[in-house]
């Protein structure tokens, strides 16, 4: 007995997965050029011929100018870039992990945890400034497994729109513990506004140390996730006939997750909806999960560093929180996706 | 090579699969028949491990397959399930290889040998024209090769099927059939595959389990085990075994049937 199968019919080529390459190229370009309007735009004029020239160790800048890009413009894009990073790569991971779509750190009550738990430190031990993000990262990590915890029902698996009510209801009560705490404690917490919206300013190198490790062990576990998470998007059964640890890998990538948003939320406070819009678009261009995590780590830190530049740039001299631009980028965004969506009906 | 020690499974409360026992040999061909609900799909999740036994154990060439690290089972034994999900935008290709993740070392991408094998089911489950295409926008028996090409991917000695027929037209039915018999007298492989087509059963598999409520109520060659009565004991079907004059292939033709609730766990 031979088979051959008929000859199929041509078949249209449907593939419209983006080709990477053309996507990095995009991506690092807008990179640069954020790079450069950033260290550029501010208060203090200082020309894009200038930033060059500094950058390759010429040019002649005065001293002022000079702390200016070093100690103030610089760490605030490099941190700016991280934040951006370590957000959407948190959101493709609670993203894959879930199976829903919609899943932010912002919005499902990851962020909100680590504001609080912030929020408790800064009120109750102010000079323990280092144990901010190893503390926003707890509460990232509590409030996103009683959100995944409330939203799943055996058999059926987290429900996006339950996983997003439970958002809003962590939201709202962590929300007003945090007020409660800014208010009673209204002399410890000085800046404690950024948590309602995120911004960038007065960032420094010290934000920059409290940060980097967090981002390393984030990409370093995401590496190893990410073709993990692919396999378990298969189907339970599946993946453990493939020699996948579902309970351990899931676990892990809520453990990931919430060490990304929670230190990104510890330092930038509340940036919404980049973990949501960055994975989303990502995922329907890069099919590939191999370069899922650069074009997602790069995507976010190009959203975060332009919406970091218009913050300053559309109203000078004051500067807008940054979480108010992702907020307008991505507030209209999620309205699609949920208008979009199939599995709400 | 394979032995399956008086398992039982419970969920939410009832024992779906109730103290099965049964080995299995390097190259047998195994056909799993019973009524929905018998018990047929758990008895293979729990095999692989996906879902806890309640009683009983699994040894695998004499070790206890439990213990077995997870990349050296993934080996072993491979499960084509039926409850699985699509993943979003990605492509045959990325899908099927998949199946090559028992043989990657972390951080180590695929190598020359993943992409051959990738390819070589490819080719021979009919969907190498399909390798570039999103699998979400696939037709669902297209579907069902790339998942299929993914088992055969992932290379395991004993291959689970649960249901491998589902969505194949005529002919990839039996070129799947043709597949898997080649795999088997190539390499060595044994399978275990769910059925509900009683002539395939009887024409295509050297062994027969017959399962009802979770028990085994029948092993051996089809032609031996399968008689009209049991399959009307099984199945409330009513209908003999014919043999087909000219080629001499078995057939069941049914003549009545009845609501068979009645015997759904008991």
């Amino acid at each position: 007995m031979a088979i051959k199968p008929p000859s199929e019919l041509p078949q249209q080529s449907g593939i419209v997965l983006f080709r990477p390459f053309a996507l990095c190229i995009f991506l690092g370009a807008m990179l640069l050029a954020g790079s450069a309007a950033s260290l550029s735009v501010g208060a203090a004029q200082i020309s894009f011929q200038e930033v060059c020239d500094w950058v390759s160790g010429g040019g002649e800048l005065t001293e002022v100018q000079e702390a200016i890009l070093g100690r103030s413009r610089l760490p605030r894009l490099i941190v700016a870039l991280l934040v951006g990073a370590n957000l959407s790569i948190a959101g493709l991971l609670l993203q894959l992990v879930t199976r829903n779509p919609l899943a932010d750190p912002g919005l499902i009550g990851v962020t909100a945890g680590a504001g609080l738990a912030a929020t408790i430190v800064l009120a109750l031990y102010p000079e323990a400034t280092s144990a901010l993000p190893m503390a926003a990262f707890s509460g990232a990590l509590i409030s996103s497994i009683v959100v995944y915890g409330v939203s799943w029902r055996p058999g059926a698996g987290s429900s996006p729109i339950r996983m997003i009510l439970a958002g809003v209801a962590v939201n709202a009560i962590l929300g007003a513990v945090i007020g409660f705490l800014m208010t009673a404690y209204s002399d410890r917490i000085p800046s404690m506004m950024f948590w309602t919206s995120g911004s960038f300013n007065g960032r420094s190198w010290m934000h920059f140390d409290l940060l980097w490790p967090y981002s390393l062990i984030g990409a370093v576990g995401s590496v190893f996730l990410i073709p993990r998470l692919k396999i378990l998007e298969m189907g339970e059964d599946t993946a453990t006939s493939l020699g996948i640890n579902v309970g351990k890998v899931r676990l892990f990538a809520f453990v990931i997750a919430a060490l990304l948003a929670g230190s990104a939320a510890s330092v930038a406070g509340l940036v919404g909806f980049v973990g949501l819009v960055v994975p989303h678009l990502v995922r329907l261009l890069v099919g590939r999960s191999a370069a899922l995590l650069p074009v997602c780590a790069a995507g976010g830190a190009c959203l975060l560093v332009w919406s970091d530049v218009a913050a300053r740039a559309i109203l000078p001299p004051s500067e807008i929180a940054v979480g108010v631009i992702t907020g307008l980028l991505g507030g209209p965004y999620f309205v699609y996706l949920l208008y979009k969506s199939r599995w709400l009906q | 090579m394979l032995e399956v020690q008086n398992i039982s499974v419970n969920l939410g409360g009832v024992e779906v699969v109730r103290d099965v026992s049964f080995q299995v040999a390097t190259n047998e061909n195994i056909a799993i028949i019973g009524p929905n609900g018998c018990g047929k799909s758990t008895l293979l999740r729990c095999m692989i491990g996906s879902i806890p036994a309640e009683k009983g154990r699994i040894y695998f060439g004499g070790e206890d397959f439990s213990g077995l690290p997870l990349k050296q089972r993934a080996k072993s034994l491979g499960l084509l399930s039926q409850r699985e999900s699509v993943p979003s935008m990605t492509s045959v290709f990325d899908y099927v290889c998949a199946g090559r993740h028992p043989y990657r070392t972390f951080l180590k991408g695929l190598n020359h040998t993943d992409v051959q094998v990738v390819d070589r089911v490819l080719e021979e489950l009919d969907i190498s024209h399909l390798r570039d295409r999103i699998v979400e926008r696939l037709s669902g028996g297209e579907r069902q090769r790339v998942r299929l090409a993914t088992l055969m991917a992932q290379d395991p000695q004993i291959l689970l099927l649960d249901e491998p027929m589902t969505g194949l037209d005529l002919c990839h039915q039996y070129l799947l059939l043709q597949v898997l018999s080649i795999t088997r007298s190539n390499s060595s492989k044994a399978f275990i595959s769910v059925m509900h087509d009683i002539d395939m059963a009887l024409r295509f598999f050297s062994r027969l389990l017959v399962m009802q409520g979770g028990r085994i109520v029948a092993d051996g060659p089809p032609q031996e085990v399968l008689c009209d009565s049991l399959i009307y004991q099984v199945f409330g079907v009513r209908g003999k075994i014919q043999t087909h004059k000219e080629t001499s292939f078995p057939l069941f033709v049914c003549d009545s049937f009845q609501n068979q609730s009645r015997y759904i766990g008991n």
